[in-house]
């Protein structure tokens, strides 16, 4: 069985391909501008690559933020349509919760960089909390150096951590925003 | 000749509409998710809500739309999606789900321009009977269109400053109407008369025209009353203001009528479904024994039929894109 990954929350674009729950490929893009146009046409390189057929995949796997508004709205909603399309359960994993990943979820308090500020969350005996904080660059200045930020994401481990994969109906999958909109009522 | 059915998807602004078209004129189902009620709390649209909307809705948009058509995607000919003008992140989650569609099936992607939809919305009605001249009135565009052939889009005058949609919005803002305000202000002005002196747009001899000289005198007026304590004649306001605006199109569309020959006119946009502007065209049409085709009411705002047909003709020419496909939130095809 084939699990397709998807990541969009950030600058930084990360397309994964698993096979019977272990990696077998992925397509990392640094810096990317313009995340509608590479998106789709990286996942189809991914498969092609592999010789998959996108009817072949059983599940899809999307970052569903916090992060860029519009970044995770693009993975989400290339994500939703798969898992709708092919009939196939797709789980949401949080940015902050990939990074725990990626740090063999060790407990510190965990960050997520966006344009203007930070999102964070803590994580204690390999919990998070639950509680996400967006604090704004020169709000967090004094805590900066003990938050744990991403780097270059490893998702080898992905599947190890199955209560970290959220599942629901394709049709109800929706971006975490954690920040509201501000506007003033007229 | 085979038919061809085409999935259509437009999330340009605060609508989230998929369609099934055939043919580029027979609408086999329609399914749109407005998000008028949303927006009208803030007097407008607000474009991170409009897209946070259109990311909850699309499947169930797609998915009422599928289910109406008994018609199965792999009996698709091709996916449309609008790719702009409009909002930057609206647009972005139809056309990414347009490539899904386009990618899992197979099927060719076509991007269409959504001003195109809105004069295209008329082959779902009565047609078009090239050469035309298209009147595209909108919240974003006052435009004056000679169409010599399919896809063939000359400017023959514009609005210099604010498009008429918009100065309906903002005047009904002014007088304290609801979110989208041009429906609201036609209610108002049939009880209403032209009792207002207001200034007349441009008295120029060129086809363009303007709107926002007429709108700031209404606001300033309403402004001026009201700091008297006295309270203006909404219905009599809404009244001179249409009818100053509508006189002011349809002078134009006069003269572009004198400057070209064509065989048919046709009107395009959300404020084509405005009775009064419907009533003026006719008449001027009639006038000149022109024929006229307007949008049935229903393909005047923003949906997903009108993007069906507009693609149509891109359809038959080849003319396909690519999962490379980006929103061009500003692109006008004329």
């Amino acid at each position: 069985m084939y699990s397709l990954f998807i990541d969009t929350h950030f600058k930084n674009i990360l397309i994964g391909l698993f096979k019977e729950k272990k990696l077998v490929d992925t397509i990392y893009k640094k810096d990317v501008i313009n995340t509608s146009e590479i998106v789709m046409s990286n996942i189809n390189e991914i498969l092609t690559r592999n010789n998959c057929d996108s009817k072949i995949l059983s599940e899809v796997v999307v970052c569903n933020g916090p992060g860029s508004f519009t970044g995770v709205r693009v993975g989400v909603t290339i994500a939703k349509t798969f898992a709708y399309l092919l009939k196939i359960p797709i789980y949401t994993i949080s940015s902050l919760e990939l990074v725990a990943i990626t740090n063999d979820l060790k407990d510190g308090i965990y960050g997520v960089k966006e344009n203007n500020g930070v999102y964070i969350e803590k994580m204690t005996a390999g919990k998070f909390n639950e509680n996400i904080n967006y604090l704004k660059n020169t709000e967090i200045l004094s805590i900066n150096d003990k938050i744990l930020y991403e780097n270059e994401l490893n998702i080898e481990n992905l599947f190890e951590h199955n209560y970290l994969l959220h599942t629901t109906n394709s049709f109800d999958v929706n971006p975490l925003y954690v920040k509201s909109i501000n506007v003033t009522n007229k | 000749m085979k038919d061809v059915y085409i999935l259509a998807i437009e999330s340009s602004c605060d609508e989230t509409s998929i369609a099934i078209v055939k043919n580029g004129n027979e609408v086999i189902s329609l399914s749109t998710n407005t998000q008028i009620s949303i927006h009208q709390n803030y007097g407008g649209v607000v474009p991170e809500l409009a897209s946070r909307m259109h990311t909850e809705n699309i499947l169930y948009v797609l998915d009422a739309a599928l289910k109406k058509s008994n018609i199965s995607i792999n009996d698709i000919n091709a996916v449309a999606v609008t790719y702009g003008p409009g909002l930057m992140g609206s647009l972005l989650i139809g056309i990414e789900a347009a490539k899904v569609i386009s990618y899992i099936y197979k099927k060719p992607l076509i991007a269409v321009n959504h001003m195109a939809g809105h004069i295209y919305a008329n082959k779902l009605s009565n047609g078009m009977n090239f050469p035309l001249i298209a009147l595209v009135v909108s919240g974003g565009h006052t435009d004056i269109i000679y169409m010599k052939e399919d896809y063939s889009f000359q400017v023959l005058g514009s609005t210099l400053d604010d498009a008429i949609g918009e100065a309906y919005d903002k005047i009904a803002r002014v007088l304290g109407l609801k979110y989208p305000g041009g429906p609201n202000i036609e209610r108002l002005a049939l009880n209403g008369n032209p009792s207002y002196k207001l200034p007349i747009p441009m008295k120029d001899q060129s086809l363009n025209m303007s709107f926002s000289g007429l709108k700031s005198s209404i606001v300033n007026l309403v402004h001026n009353e009201c700091q008297k304590g006295k309270e203006v004649n909404k219905e009599d306001l809404a009244c001179s203001f249409q009818t100053v605006a509508v006189n002011e199109l349809i002078r134009k569309l006069e003269m572009a009528i004198n400057t070209v020959d064509v065989k048919n006119v046709i009107i395009a946009g959300g404020v084509s479904a405005n009775k009064y502007l419907r009533t003026k065209v006719k008449e001027l049409t009639d006038k000149y024994s022109i024929k006229l085709n307007v949008p049935s009411f229903e393909y005047c705002t923003d949906n997903a039929a009108m993007i069906g047909a507009a693609a149509y003709y891109l359809y038959q020419n080849n003319i396909f894109s690519d999962l490379n496909l980006n929103a061009m939130p500003n692109e006008n095809i004329y």
